[in-house]
C-alpha cells in the first residue's frame, strides 16, 4: 500500500473524518504498515502498549490469561484503534489482543499518536465519545449478566 | 570576601599594583624624548650649522649626525613599543589572576552554602554572577592604581605650570573642578544604583529561561507558554525602562562634563584677554596657558572616565558579593580541614539523638523533644510523611542543617564539634530527590570516592609544575583534577575492573541489572582490550539467529540481513553498499561523499532518482514537522533524519523540479543523497521509493559486491563472519534490525539474546558497557526510579560506616530489605509508610510535629 492508498483509506474511516488533508498525511507518514498472521499477537496482557494500531482489514479477538471476558465482549471489527487506552493512560493492556485471520493495520508509536491527539483535539473527542459509549455498552452488558445470574439462582 | 573592590586588589595585587605602576613611570621619560629627539633632528641635525657635532665623545659631520639622530629616534621608538607590549601583558595577566582568583572565591563560597541556603538563591542566578557579571571588573583590576596615578600626575604637573605662569589663570583653570568633582559623582551614583537594579533584573531573567527549561514538560502539559512569554516579556520592558534611564543620565553626565571643560577657554579669552589688554600678562604667557590648559583636558577626562568605571565595578563587585556570604554557611575550618582519622572502620558507628528540636520545613513549624539511639551495625527507620520533619532530622543527622537544640552524637563524639572531612568519613547520604552529575554512570557511582587526590598528576611535569604555581599565585585550589581521585580501597576493590564489577553487581542488586543490560548492547565498545569478546559475540551471534528463525512469531519481528534481499528496516546506504561505514558519528555523509559510490549511481543512472527521492522527503519531512505551526517534530524521524541534515537539504528544493535538477551544484546533491540514503523503505514510504528504485539498489549492491576490493579498506561488509566495531553491541548480536510497528518487537527479541547472553556468560561484560552511558543533565537520561538506585549505590559503593538514606514514598519494603543486606554498617532511612520498614531493626513514628517512639 503506497502512501497515497493509505491517506485515503484514514480520510474514510469514521475517526479520521474531522482530519483535513495536512493532518492525515502526518498520520501517514508517521505510520507504518503491519500485518499479522492468524493466533499472531498484536497487544500483550499486563504489559503499557508502545505502538497504537489502526486495524483494517481482518478480525481480532480479546483474550486473557487463565479467564474469561464476558459475552459480547471479545469479538471486535474491523477499523479499530487498538492500544489507544494504553497509549492515553500509560496503563497495562488487561488483556491480548490476537489476530484471528490475516490481520492489515498501520502501527504508530504511543507517543506519535499522543502527540497527534493533542494536535487534533476532534479525534481526542471522537475517540472519548467512543471509548466511554464502549464502556457504557460492556457495563449494560456485564449488569445483565448478572442480574440474569440471580434470577436463574 | 573583601567587602569593597579596592580592598580586594588591594589585598592580593599590591605588588602587582605596585610593579605596574612603575612600569607606567618608566614610560614616562621615553615619551619626553620621543617628543624631544624630532625637535633635535630638525633643529641641531637638519637646520643646525655648527659642524662636528660631538656626541659621547665622538664627533661627527651633518648626515652622520642627522642619521645617529634618526637611528636613535627609531630605537626609541621600538623600546617605547616594547615598554608598552609588556606593560599590556602585564595588566592582562594581572587582570585575568585577579578574575580568576574571585571566580574561585565565588565559587568556593557557593560550596559553603547550606542546602537550605539554595531556597532564597537559586542556581540560575549565581551562574551568570560567576561567569558574565565578574568578566567586566578584569580590565579594572589592571588599571585601578596606574591610571588614577598616571592621569593624576599628569595632571597636576600641568596645573603648577598654569599656577607658575598666572595665579588667576590657574584658579580659572580649577575653578570648575569642584563642582564637577561633586556633581558627577552624585549623578554617577544614580546611574551605578541603575545598573545595579539592570544586573539584578538580569539574574532573573536568567532564573526565568532556568525555569522554562526545567519546566519544559509542565509547559507543554498545561499549554502555559503564552503565561511564561508574557512573564518573560515583563521582564525585559524592566530591563529596557532601567536602560533607558541609565541612557538620558548618562549622556546628561556626558552632556555637563563637556559644557564645564569648555568654560575655562571662554574664561581664558575674556579674562585673559582683558589681562594681555591691561597689561597686567604677556601675549605669549595666555598662549601657553591656554596651550597647558588644553593638555590639561586629556587627563581630567581620563579621571573621570575613570571614575565612572570605578563606580560601575564597585557597585557590580558589591552587588554580585552579597550573594555569597548568607550568615548560616559553613565555616572555612568545617569544610576544609582534613579528617580527624585517615581510615574508615566499615562496621559501623553508633547514633545517638538527644531531645532534638529542629525546623521541620516551610509552614511546619518546629519539631521538639526526639530522642533515639541507633547501635553500630544496627538499622532504624524514621517514618512519617514529607510534612512530619522526617527530612530535616535525617538531614541534621548528617550534619546539613543545624538543630536548634538537642545533641546529635556519633560513636559519642557531638556532630556541632566535627568538621565535613570527620562527618564524611563516618556517614553516607542518599537525598530524597538524587542529583546527578552529567557525566557517565561510572563516574557518578564513584563520585562518593573522590574525596582527594591519590597520586601525581597525571600531566608533564613542567606542565604540572606552571599549572600549581598559577594556582598559588591566584589563591586557586592546589590540587590536580587529572590526577587518580578514585579511592579502591574506600569501596574494599583492588582497581578499576573491581570496581566496575562491584558498581554492577550493586545495581543489579537494586534491580537495575536488566537496564545495565540493555544500556550495554545500545553501546560500541573498543574491543580491541577485550580479545575474546569479539568471538564470543559471534558464537551467541549464530544461536540468536538460529532461534529467531525457527519461531515464525520471532522471524516476523526482525529484518535479518540478506544478500539478496532489500533490508526494508535499515537505511538505503546500507542496503546499497551492504555494509557500513566504521565511523561511528554521520556514516551515511561518509557513503553519501564518496567519490566512488557517487560515481558508480551515476554510471548506473541510479543518481538522479535518488536525488529526485531525497528532495521529495526533505520536502515532505520539512513542510509536515518542521514549518506547520502545529507540527511537533518527532523524535523517532529525528533519529532516521537529523533535522540538521533536512535543514541542509531545504535551499535545493526550489532547484529541482519534477525534470531534475536544474543547477544542483555539489553540495545541493550531496545534501539530497543524504537525505535519500537516510530512508528506510518500511518507514518511509515516498512515492519515489518504488519496487523498481528498490530492484535499482540491489543491482548496483551486485556491482559494489563483485569489487568490493575496492572499497574493503573503507567499509566492513555486511555478512562478514566478524564483529563489526562501528554497530553497537545489540546489532552485532542480531545481524539484522528489529521490525518497526510491531508492539514489543524489541523486548521479545531482547528477551532472546538476553538468554543466550547469560548462557555465554558475557552479561557481566556488556553490563560493564552501560557503565558508560552519559546519564544526562541532572540525569535526566534515566528514569526517576533509576536515579533513586543510582543515588543509593553512589552511597553504598564507599562503603560508609552509617548509611541515612531519605526514601520517603519511594521506599518498599523489598528495597529498604535489600538496602539493609547490602549496607554492611548502621543504617538510618527515611519511609513515608510504617510497612516499608519491615525488615529493619525498628523504627521511631514522627507523628505530627512530636516523635513518638515505637522501638521493636
Amino acid at each position: 500500500m503506497d502512501i497515497d492508498e493509505e491517506i485515503a483509506l484514514l480520510s474514510r474511516s469514521r475517526l479520521f473524518r474531522d482530519c483535513d488533508a495536512d493532518d492525515l498525511e502526518v498520520l501517514a507518514y508517521t505510520a507504518v504498515p503491519v500485518s499479522f498472521t492468524p493466533g499472531e499477537t498484536i497487544i500483550h496482557q499486563n504489559i503499557v502498549a508502545d505502538h497504537a494500531y489502526y486495524v483494517f482489514a481482518g478480525q481480532v479477538r480479546l483474550q486473557i490469561a487463565g479467564g474469561q471476558l464476558p459475552q459480547g465482549f471479545a469479538e471486535m471489527g474491523d477499523s479499530l484503534l487498538l492500544g489507544v487506552v494504553s497509549a492515553i493512560a500509560g496503563r497495562a493492556t488487561p488483556w491480548n489482543v490476537v489476530a484471528l485471520d490475516e490481520v492489515q493495520a498501520l502501527s504508530w508509536p504511543v507517543e506519535d499518536l499522543r502527540r497527534f491527539l493533542l494536535r487534533v483535539p476532534a479525534v481526542s473527542v471522537f475517540l472519548l465519545e467512543h471509548l466511554t459509549g464502549q464502556m457504557v455498552d460492556h457495563m449494560n452488558a456485564l449488569f445483565a449478566a448478572q442480574a440474569e445470574g440471580s434470577k436463574q439462582d | 570576601m573583601r567587602q569593597t573592590i579596592f580592598k580586594f586588589i588591594w589585598a592580593y595585587s599590591t605588588r602587582q599594583q605596585l610593579i605596574l605602576l612603575a612600569i607606567t613611570c618608566l614610560s614616562f621619560p621615553l615619551v619626553y624624548m620621543i617628543l624631544e629627539v624630532p625637535k633635535w633632528i630638525i633643529n641641531d641635525a637638519i637646520s643646525g650649522t655648527h659642524f662636528p657635532k660631538s656626541f659621547l665623545g665622538f664627533q661627527f659631520e651633518q648626515l652622520d649626525y642627522l642619521f645617529l639622530l634618526s637611528a636613535f629616534f627609531m630605537g626609541l621608538i621600538i623600546l617605547n613599543n616594547a615598554v608598552k607590549y609588556v606593560l599590556n601583558v602585564y595588566k592582562g595577566v594581572v587582570g585575568e589572576r585577579m578574575l580568576r582568583r574571585l571566580r574561585y572565591q565565588l565559587f568556593e563560597a557557593t560550596l559553603r552554602f547550606r542546602p537550605r541556603s539554595f531556597r532564597r538563591v537559586s542556581g540560575d542566578q549565581l551562574i551568570p554572577m560567576i561567569t558574565s557579571e565578574v568578566e567586566d571588573l578584569g580590565h579594572f583590576f589592571s588599571e585601578a592604581v596606574a591610571t588614577p596615578a598616571f592621569q593624576g600626575g599628569s595632571l597636576v604637573v600641568y596645573i603648577v605650570f598654569i599656577f607658575v605662569q598666572n595665579v588667576w589663570l590657574g584658579l580659572v583653570a580649577v575653578s570648575l573642578y569642584p563642582l564637577q568633582a561633586w556633581l558627577i559623582p552624585h549623578l554617577q551614583k544614580q546611574v551605578s544604583l541603575l545598573a545595579r537594579d539592570r544586573v539584578r533584573n538580569l539574574r532573573v531573567v536568567a532564573d526565568r529561561v532556568g525555569s522554562s527549561v526545567s519546566s519544559s514538560e509542565i509547559m507543554h502539559a498545561s499549554a502555559t507558554r503564552r503565561y511564561h512569554l508574557a512573564d518573560f516579556s515583563d521582564h525585559l520592558h524592566e530591563n529596557y525602562r532601567i536602560r533607558f534611564d541609565i541612557y538620558k543620565k548618562k549622556y546628561v553626565i556626558k552632556f555637563l562634563n563637556n559644557f564645564l571643560n569648555q568654560m575655562p577657554p571662554f574664561i581664558f579669552y575674556a579674562v585673559g584677554g582683558y589681562f594681555v589688554i591691561q597689561g597686567e600678562l604677556t601675549l605669549g604667557a595666555l598662549v601657553v596657558c591656554i596651550s597647558a590648559y588644553q593638555d590639561i583636558s586629556g587627563p581630567w577626562k581620563d579621571l573621570l572616565g575613570y571614575y565612572q568605571r570605578f563606580a560601575m565595578a564597585d557597585i557590580k563587585y558589591s552587588t554580585i558579593i552579597e550573594n555569597f556570604a548568607p550568615d548560616d554557611r559553613y565555616t572555612e575550618e568545617h569544610v576544609a580541614s582534613p579528617a580527624d582519622e585517615a581510615g574508615h572502620k566499615v562496621a559501623g558507628v553508633a547514633l545517638s539523638v538527644s531531645k532534638l528540636a529542629l525546623e521541620a520545613g516551610e509552614g511546619a513549624g518546629h519539631l521538639s523533644g526526639l530522642s533515639f539511639s541507633l547501635p553500630a551495625s544496627g538499622s532504624l527507620a524514621l517514618v512519617g510523611d514529607d510534612e512530619s520533619g522526617r527530612s530535616q532530622v535525617l538531614q541534621a543527622v548528617a550534619g546539613l542543617v543545624p538543630a536548634l537544640s538537642g545533641s546529635i552524637t556519633l560513636d559519642g563524639r557531638a556532630i556541632t564539634t566535627m568538621n565535613e572531612a570527620d562527618i564524611g568519613a563516618r556517614i553516607g547520604y542518599v537525598e530524597p530527590q538524587p542529583y546527578l552529575f552529567d557525566a557517565s554512570l561510572r563516574a557518578n557511582l564513584a563520585y562518593t570516592l573522590r574525596r582527594q587526590p591519590l597520586g601525581p598528576s597525571t600531566l608533564s611535569e613542567s606542565e604540572a609544575r606552571y599549572r600549581k604555581r598559577e594556582a598559588a599565585l591566584t589563591g586557586n585550589s592546589p590540587d590536580e583534577v587529572k590526577a587518580p581521585w578514585t579511592d579502591f580501597a574506600r569501596a574494599g576493590v583492588a582497581d578499576r575492573a573491581a570496581l566496575d564489577q562491584r558498581m554492577v553487581d550493586l545495581l543489579t542488586r537494586f534491580g537495575l541489572g536488566e537496564d545495565l543490560t540493555r544500556l550495554g548492547l545500545a553501546r560500541r565498545p573498543n574491543i580491541e582490550a577485550l580479545p575474546d569478546f569479539a568471538a564470543k559475540i559471534l558464537k551467541v551471534r549464530a544461536g540468536v539467529r538460529a532461534e529467531i528463525l525457527g519461531d515464525p512469531e520471532l522471524a516476523g519481528l526482525v529484518d535479518l540481513w540478506d544478500r539478496e534481499t532489500i533490508n526494508p528496516s535499515a537505511p538505503l546506504a546500507t542496503n546499497l553498499l551492504f555494509g557500513f561505514a566504521p565511523q561511528r558519528e554521520r556514516s551515511i555523509h561518509v557513503i553519501a561523499e564518496d567519490p566512488a559510490i557517487r560515481s558508480l549511481l551515476r554510471q548506473e543512472k541510479l543518481l538522479e532518482p535518488l536525488l529526485a527521492l531525497g528532495a521529495e522527503a526533505a520536502g515532505t519531512m520539512i513542510r509536515l514537522f518542521i514549518d506547520d505551526p502545529d507540527a511537533t517534530y518527532s523524535p523517532a524521524q529525528e533519529h532516521d533524519i537529523p533535522r540538521l541534515d533536512l535543514e541542509a537539504a531545504r535551499p535545493w528544493l526550489s532547484v529541482f523540479t519534477e525534470e531534475g535538477a536544474k543547477d544542483l551544484d555539489e553540495a545541493g546533491t550531496t545534501a539530497l543523497l543524504i537525505i535519500a540514503l537516510c530512508l528506510r523503505p518500511r518507514r518511509h514510504r515516498m512515492r519515489r521509493l518504488t519496487p523498481a528504485l528498490l530492484d535499482q539498489v540491489l543491482a548496483v549492491r551486485a556491482i559494489i559486491q563483485t569489487h568490493w576490493d575496492d572499497f574493503d579498506d573503507r567499509y566492513i561488509h555486511a555478512d562478514a563472519e566478524s564483529y563489526i566495531p562501528a554497530l553497537d553491541v545489540e546489532h552485532n548480536l542480531l545481524q539484522g534490525r528489529v521490525r518497526l510497528g510491531k508492539s514489543q518487537g524489541r523486548p521479545r527479541i531482547r528477551e532472546v539474546m538476553h538468554r543466550w547472553i547469560v548462557q555465554e556468560g558475557l552479561e557481566a561484560q556488556i553490563q560493564r558497557f552501560g557503565l558508560d552511558i552519559s546519564v544526562g543533565v541532572g540525569g535526566s537520561a534515566l528514569s526517576a526510579h533509576q536515579r533513586r538506585i543510582v543515588a543509593l549505590v553512589r552511597a553504598l559503593i564507599a562503603r560508609p560506616p552509617l548509611l541515612i538514606a531519605d526514601l520517603g514514598d519511594s521506599a518498599t519494603q523489598d528495597l529498604v530489605t535489600e538496602l539493609r543486606a547490602a549496607q554492611e554498617g548502621s543504617l538510618l532511612v527515611g519511609v513515608a509508610k510504617q510497612k516499608s520498614a519491615g525488615a529493619l531493626d525498628g523504627s521511631l513514628s514522627l507523628k505530627g510535629l512530636s516523635a513518638q517512639p515505637t522501638q521493636r
